[in-house]
């Protein structure tokens, strides 16, 4: 689904293959339930294991997983539905995702003192409404990310304050899309209707919304597969600035041979932040539990961001970070944040007055992919 | 008179192998040629180098007071039979016999008449419309030499037309190409490695080998008076026998000497078995040798006798089966002929 | 007795084809009739996915299979070029040539699209190369991310595909043949249209489909080497995923699919005409 979620969780570790994503859009049943005494089944994106399965912490505890990797968030809606539930003990969605989540009675709600490392998780992630149900928390944030305006500083010496800017006859051809429907959709509609809730919108805003994307399409050269793609194309030289984009690019791009720089235009853009839940019923609770407060200790997090280049949210593993990786990411002013990219959420998943649910705003994107 | 074909100085080699060697070949208007020549001789490129599938190393080629060395074999006024037909499988036959006119782009109803003419003549109308993978291998032979003639070329070339057929339908075959070649009245060229074909077709042979004509002839010149050794022995049954010619005077390895004009050489005589007589007592011939016979085989039509004239030299002999009385194995026998049935070639 | 016992005999083969090829189509024309809302499956029978289909889709598959024309024309010229020069021009290099062709193969696709995306790009081979040479003083952009370096790309990869049927069936064709025609008074180009061509229609019929039908179903090479550009494909494969409407996905795979059999047809039926004696 969405935003970092179909392309980008799997490409950030595959940037250089760009087409991890579709490939795996076909993924196989879940792996054979036969288990011994805590073998924990984990439904989630590819590499989103390795915090926790890359030294001998799961040995320590004597558990073992049984992995199935997703290419999408509605396979963690349709396995736990399609008979996943006492089956499965680790889901990871998008926060958006969660309250469907709870609505459909598919998790469970964290208890806290059984994940100690909680405390070390900076407010901004942890108190996060999305992943906050009815006063209770649902949802183990563990890497996060925004959409930023990514730029070559050699061809744009002062980038654009405004998403608008892009519409301007000197980008035109230099500006880079990526293909991230929700990421897209919900920076569109801040810009194109001004609405401060990009995802709740009428079915009139969601048009409007499209009508400016594909203004900003005229103007683009290449609408992506992949982060990495996007990166490809201005390390190449084949656009300057980009629509949507990610922290992480200005890595990928260095690692190219290209400095990159990003902003964050007045309008501001969206955010994502991607949780370990435990799913109802899960038949392995206390493993699940230490998967969970194993995910956000200084070691695993430490791991994601120097391994997988992800934004981390324990604060003290942020401060026990190499200089070039902790400059990614925007650690220093994290407070503030929330006032260039927020965490939004999800569109309606089902019908709710007059806004637009999801499948809606799918299918009007496509009306931008065909444009 | 002068030759409808004319080969001057024809040559071609591949490489380092010269296929053919350079020479010169004469074929009139209405003739029936055979090439014949053991396999590899070169045969097949020579028809390639006059059909314009290959272009030869030296020479010309001229058809018809026109020199035609230089141009592909969509513009020569000949056509060919090939070995394996050629025939277009996804045509008919009926298709492939009017290919040649629908190309010259001749009126429909023209084509039509002139393909149903040429089905007649190849007696092959039943089969019209099938498609030439239904048909048996005599029956595509006919379709190739209909779709050839319908064309009415000059010079009708053959390779090898028979080769891959049984040996009966190789008489029958034989039999219709003699009369095309009669009710067609063109010149037609073709080449054999089987004499019998060659003497029972062709009014005129060119023997080859190894690249070159080592006569060119009538078939009766040919066998009865061949021009070197190996046209000797390559048509028909021959004795050879080895000698010497000094002063005008051939002395054979074998005993008898016998005037002979020519140079100072070694020379190889050759006589036809059914030439030799056995000679009774007091009878004479111009040539005479004796021996002991070593064998004596009835063969339908004649006997065969091997006698051995010395220790190195057999004759062989065909006598007439009403011959009295019959010899015997271990006998001693004269043998002679006339000078007039024996042939003096270059060792 | 004996005619039962080779029923027996296809049994196991006419299993598998079923199994194979039968039944997922099945699947797939059912499935297409259905409609899913909100994460459930409704089975009862409808035909808004094919309203849809020809509502909303009609433009992005036209210009698929636009491009899949176009590329399927150009790589079947090629391959039968291609193929042309190694029966009947290479002599003892037709070997080599074929394995020229084959090793293309492997390498992958991936590989392919990336080369081109180093040769065609702002500041790739090409460019770099014409801008040193003087020829431009500012790159064509129009290289990469276009109509051109989509098909260009998928020629590439595609054209063994075209390469091997072609040569395939023209190595059926007997010296003697081409011969043949010439001694009837064929030059080139009679020979190539009576005698070549037409009995190369299967393996050029064969090129052209293997050709057409994985151009039409890719949605890769559009998506890094295209720029903005959407083919079918690329609007089908979320439909499998992300967007989870399968029965919208089964529908416009198999108008897709309808559509590549009709043009299928109809370059069968142009190459047969083409043929005729
Ligand atoms: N294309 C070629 N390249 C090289 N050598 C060739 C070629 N064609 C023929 N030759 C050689 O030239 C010689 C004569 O060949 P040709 O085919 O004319 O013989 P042929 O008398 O027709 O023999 P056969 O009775 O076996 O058909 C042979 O030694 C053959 O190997
Ligand atoms: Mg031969």
């Amino acid at each position: 689904m969405g935003r970092k979620i179909s392309d980008f969780a799997l490409t950030r570790r595959h940037f250089t293959q760009g087409l991890a994503a579709t490939a795996l859009a076909g993924t196989v049943g879940l792996p054979s339930m036969a288990r011994a005494e805590s073998a924990v089944t984990f439904l989630g994106w590819q590499g989103y294991d390795d915090p926790v399965a890359f030294d001998g912490f799961l040995k320590e505890k004597g558990i073992t997983l049984n992995t199935t990797y997703i290419g999408n968030n509605d396979e963690i809606v349709a396995k736990l539905r399609g008979g996943g539930i006492g089956q499965i003990d680790i889901v990871t969605p998008y926060m958006g995702y969660i309250p469907l989540l709870v609505k459909l009675d598919l998790i469970q709600p964290i208890d806290e003192s059984r994940v100690p490392n909680l405390k070390d998780v900076m407010p901004i992630f942890r108190n996060d409404p999305n992943i906050v149900v009815d006063g209770k928390l649902y949802g183990v944030p563990f890497t996060w990310g925004g959409g930023p305006m990514v730029y070559d500083p050699s061809v744009i010496a002062t980038p654009p304050t405004s998403w608008k800017d892009l519409l301007k006859p000197e980008f035109t051809g230099k500006v880079g899309m990526m293909d991230d429907p929700l990421g897209n959709m919900m920076i569109g509609a801040l810009v194109a209707t001004g609405t401060q809730t990009p995802t709740k919108l009428t079915a009139a805003q969601l048009e409007q919304t499209i009508d400016f994307l594909i203004e900003v399409k005229k103007q683009s050269r290449v609408v992506a597969a992949s982060w990495g793609d996007l990166s490809d194309a201005i390390a190449r030289g084949d656009v300057a600035i980009t629509f949507n984009g990610w922290e992480t690019m200005v890595k990928f791009c260095a690692d190219k041979g290209k400095v990159v720089k990003y902003t964050y235009p007045s309008e501001r853009t969206h955010a994502w932040l991607d949780n370990y839940c435990i799913a109802k019923d899960a038949p392995n609770l206390d493993a699940a539990y230490e998967l969970c407060n194993r995910v956000i200790s200084v070691e695993g997090q430490k791991r994601l961001a120097e391994v997988a280049l992800q934004a981390i949210v324990n604060s003290e593993a942020v401060a026990a970070l190499p200089e070039d990786i902790r400059a990614l990411y925007p650690y220093g002013e994290i407070e503030d944040y929330g006032k260039k990219a927020s965490f939004f959420g999800f569109p309606p998943v089902e019908p709710e007055g007059d806004l637009t649910t999801f499948s809606d705003w799918l299918k009007a994107y496509e009306r931008f992919k065909a444009a | 008179m002068t030759a409808l074909l004319k080969l001057r100085g024809i040559s071609k080699r591949y490489g380092d192998a010269v296929a053919v060697q350079p020479l010169d070949l004469d074929i009139f208007a209405h003739d029936f040629v055979a090439i014949l020549g053991p396999s590899g001789c070169g045969k097949t490129t020579l028809l390639r180098m006059i059909g314009g599938f290959v272009a030869p190393t030296s020479g010309t080629v001229e058809i018809d007071g026109r020199d035609v060395t230089r141009i592909g074999p969509e513009q020569r006024p000949t056509n060919t039979v090939f070995q394996g037909y050629g025939l277009f499988p996804h045509m008919t036959v009926r298709q492939n016999v009017g290919y040649g006119l629908r190309l010259q782009k001749k009126p429909k109803a023209e084509i039509a008449d002139r393909v149903a003419e040429a089905l007649r003549q190849s007696r092959l109308t039943e089969f019209a419309d099938r498609s030439v993978t239904a048909l048996s291998g005599g029956q595509q032979q006919r379709v190739a030499l209909a779709r050839a003639l319908i064309l009415r070329p000059k010079v009708l070339l053959l390779d090898e037309p028979l080769a891959a057929l049984d040996l009966k339908l190789r008489h029958a075959m034989q039999d219709e190409l003699r009369r095309l070649h009669q009710e067609f009245g063109g010149t037609f060229v073709f080449v054999t490695h089987d004499q019998g074909e060659a003497l029972s077709l062709a009014n005129r042979i060119a023997v080859m080998n190894a690249g070159r004509i080592e006569q060119e002839g009538d078939a009766e010149t040919i066998y009865t008076a061949p021009a070197t050794r190996f046209v000797a022995t390559f048509i028909g049954e021959a004795n050879l026998l080895p000698g010497e010619r000094k002063a005008g005077q051939v002395k054979l390895e074998a005993g008898p000497s016998f005037a002979d004009a020519g140079a100072d050489e070694p020379v190889t005589t050759v006589v036809r078995p059914k030439a030799v007589r056995l000679l009774r007592a007091e009878e004479k011939a111009d040539i005479e040798i004796s021996g002991s016979l070593t064998e004596v085989v009835y063969l339908g039509d004649h006997i065969k006798c091997v006698v051995a004239v010395s220790d190195k030299q057999d004759v062989v002999v065909h006598l007439d089966v009403a011959v009295a009385p019959r010899p015997v194995v271990g006998e001693h026998v004269r043998l002679g002929w006339s000078i007039q049935q024996q042939r003096v070639v270059s060792a | 007795m004996e005619s039962r016992s080779n029923y027996w005999l296809v049994a196991p083969s006419a299993l598998v084809f079923v199994a194979l090829f039968i039944a997922p189509m099945a699947f797939f024309v059912v499935l297409s009739f259905w409609q899913v809302e909100y994460f459930e499956l409704s089975t009862e029978p409808t035909l808004a996915n094919y309203r849809d289909v020809f509502v909303n889709y009609w433009r992005v598959m036209g210009f698929t299979v636009a491009v899949a024309t176009a590329t399927a024309l150009l790589t079947t010229f090629l391959g039968f070029v291609f193929s042309f020069l190694a029966r009947f021009r290479a002599g003892q290099w037709a070997q080599a040539l074929l394995f020229i062709v084959l090793i293309t193969l492997f390498g992958g696709y991936l590989m392919k699209i990336y080369a081109w995306k180093t040769i065609l790009g702002n500041e790739g081979v090409l460019n770099s190369a014409l801008m040193a040479m003087g020829i431009i003083s500012s790159p064509i952009t129009s290289l990469l991310y276009s109509p051109q370096a989509v098909v260009l790309t998928l020629m590439h990869f595609s054209l063994p595909f075209a390469v091997l049927p072609i040569y395939a069936s023209m190595r059926g064709i007997s010296d003697a043949e081409v011969e043949a025609a010439r001694d009837l008074g064929a030059g080139r180009w009679p020979i190539l249209s009576t005698v070549i061509v037409p009995r190369c229609q299967s393996g050029i019929v064969a090129g052209f489909s293997f050709v057409f039908l994985m151009v039409g179903g890719d949605y890769v090479t559009p998506l890094l080497v295209g720029g903005k550009i959407t083919m079918i494909g690329n609007l089908i494969a979320p439909q499998f995923g992300a967007q989870f409407n399968w029965p919208l996905g089964a529908a416009m795979s198999l108008v897709m699919l309808l559509a590549a059999v009709a043009i299928i047809y109809l370059f069968r039926f142009l190459v047969a005409l083409g043929s005729r004696p």
